[in-house]
């Protein structure tokens, strides 16, 4: 009790007397202006934390330095990675693969989740044997792709179409199952066509499952590329970590892995703006 | 204000006429409620006047919400017919606008568009259906919230856009299930007479699904008590009062009371 009152009390005393109105709006005005500042500057805490541990790890000769590289060689080593132009190739490579494996299997689950949501014919027909064939793990048909695509562009881009295309066909389908019949009996009142009805009311209803569902298969896709690209490639960001494993360089390794966490921190971030931009109304929406 | 007790007859003209506004003839209806068959309304026969104001009034379950969505054309009787202006209602139609309880508007639309999409069949050019949005925003009293997502407008706001999209095509009759049953009694008493304001105005004809008394002795022209289990109509009574009504007024105050006391 005496700690609750004192809470209330604190708190009712900050607030305003001391700083009046204005500094209170002038320092929440700092703050807006700030927020991410700040956040990225909280979001470092841990890693300059990590930073000084490894520094202090090689400092102490606690690891062979073949095995853990100073901090400094990984960071010279990365910017020379980053003029010679290798490390941005390398990047550009995955990235294209990337893109290419997104929009076809997003695409693909996409279109499939939306037919399986409004067709329940479909969805009895093929709904079970497509989700077992897509929840078997991507790299549990690496052999047989191997094996029927052979090593090059079109593995990579396939295992990704596959990793992309269960997290766009699940998050839709389910928002249609699950839409509320109100949207039916306005597109019947407002004798909306078939297209219309897509477009204005289904896509736009769909559009957070499916900013989410991006954010997943992005994230998904992106791990699986560095795995295939590591298992044979003989270009892309995960061949450039495998080749510094190969010749000892962990510096290389190093690097990559630091790049690697950076672009898909930057990727889940986008797509989670993206998200928070479409579904705004979602998140207000209490119908 | 003469209270008629027991069944209407079935009107005398042929069905379908086109003066009448509206035309129920032995509607019946039926739902399936675990496995079994629970009659919503019972043989319902009613006639609304071209340019009358109408509640349906009564406790829930008496199928005044079901005999509504049947004019609108969103449900179909089992047996019985509807016909609205001389048209048997067959399906939903732009020519009858209709208001639910919740605005069903659509949130990532912004007002403008929500009440835009109502004019898709219209005929008129992209200008003219922009004068013709502006024209129901100032109507409805939503000026300077043309650009507003649903979320951004309180309830009676949300409701004003949703009665600015039924009437956007300009239909002869305005179908209202409790539009202003989940407002606060501020708003909805304000609402309750702008909607006077407007039927005066667009001279249409108005069906409104109501469970409070007051509202629907103080807006109609008549007004239809049901009862339920089977829903049928109990006693249908004119309120013949000039407007504009007080809602003190003694005449109105007795007629709530006699219409209270026979839902008892």
């Amino acid at each position: 009790m005496t700690i609750l009152a004192d809470a209330g009390r604190r708190r009712s005393s900050s607030a305003s007397p001391f700083l009046g109105h204005d500094g209170f709006v002038r320092i929440r005005h700092f703050y807006n202006g700030n927020r991410w500042l700040g956040a990225v500057a909280t979001g470092l805490v841990v890693p300059a934390v990590i930073l000084a541990l490894w520094s202090l790890a090689v400092r102490l000769e606690l690891l062979a330095p073949q095995i853990l590289p100073a901090p400094s060689l990984v960071w010279t080593t990365l910017s020379d990675l980053l003029v010679s132009g290798d490390l941005p190739y390398e990047l550009g490579v995955s990235m294209l693969r990337l893109a290419v494996g997104i929009a076809i299997g997003a695409g693909l689950g996409l279109a499939t989740g939306i037919a399986f949501g409004l067709s329940r014919r479909a969805d009895a027909y093929f709904g079970a044997s497509v989700r077992a064939i897509f929840l078997v793990p991507s790299l549990g048909w690496l052999p047989f792709f191997m094996l029927m695509f052979g090593i090059d562009e079109t593995l990579k881009v396939v295992l990704i179409a596959k990793t992309c295309f269960l997290p766009l066909m699940v998050g839709p389908y389910h928002a249609i199952r699950t839409m509320p019949p109100k949207y039916d009996d306005i597109a019947r009142c407002l004798e909306l066509k078939r297209s219309d009805y897509l477009r204005k009311i289904l896509l736009p209803a769909l559009l957070p499952s499916i900013a989410t569902g991006m954010r997943q298969a992005v994230s998904k896709g992106w791990k699986v590329l560095i795995l295939v690209e590591m298992i044979s490639s003989a270009a892309g960001i995960g061949y450039l970590m495998m080749w510094g494993r190969k010749s000892f360089q962990l510096d290389v390794v190093f690097a990559t892995i630091i790049v690697i966490g950076l672009v898909g921190l930057l990727f889940d971030r986008g797509i989670l703006w993206f998200e928070r931009r479409t579904a705004q109304w979602s998140l207000h929406a209490a119908v | 204000m003469v209270i008629k007790k027991g069944f209407p007859v079935a009107p005398a003209v042929a069905f379908g006429a086109a003066d009448a506004g509206v035309e129920i003839h032995q509607l019946s209806k039926w739902f399936a409620v675990d496995e079994n068959r629970v009659q919503a309304l019972d043989r319902v026969s009613l006639t609304v006047q071209d340019g009358e104001f109408l509640t349906l009034l009564g406790p829930s379950g008496c199928g005044k919400s079901t005999l509504l969505r049947m004019l609108a054309g969103l449900d179909v009787p089992d047996e019985g017919d509807v016909a609205v202006y001389g048209a048997r209602v067959e399906r939903p139609s732009l020519s009858r606008g209709i208001v639910f309880q919740d605005h069903r508007l659509l949130p990532w639309l912004t007002v403008r568009e929500n009440i835009a999409l109502s004019l898709h069949k219209s005929g008129l050019s992209q200008q003219e259906q922009n004068a013709r949005v502006s024209e129901l925003i100032a109507l409805v009293g939503l000026m300077g919230f043309d650009k507003a997502k649903p979320y951004q407008l309180s309830g009676g706001m949300s409701q004003r856009a949703a009665i600015a999209r039924a009437l956007a095509p300009r239909p002869r009759i305005l179908l209202l299930d409790e539009p202003l049953g989940a407002l606060d009694s501020l708003t909805r008493t304000r609402l309750q007479n702008e909607l006077i304001r407007l039927w005066e105005a667009e001279r249409i004809t108005v069906v409104m699904v109501t469970h409070d008394v007051e509202e629907a002795v103080y807006l109609s022209s008549r007004v239809v008590v049901m009862e339920s289990r089977p829903g049928r109509i109990q006693s249908i009574i004119d309120i013949d009062l000039p407007r504009p009504r007080k809602r003190t007024d003694v005449r109105l105050v007795t007629l709530r009371e006699q219409i209270l006391a026979s839902l008892e």
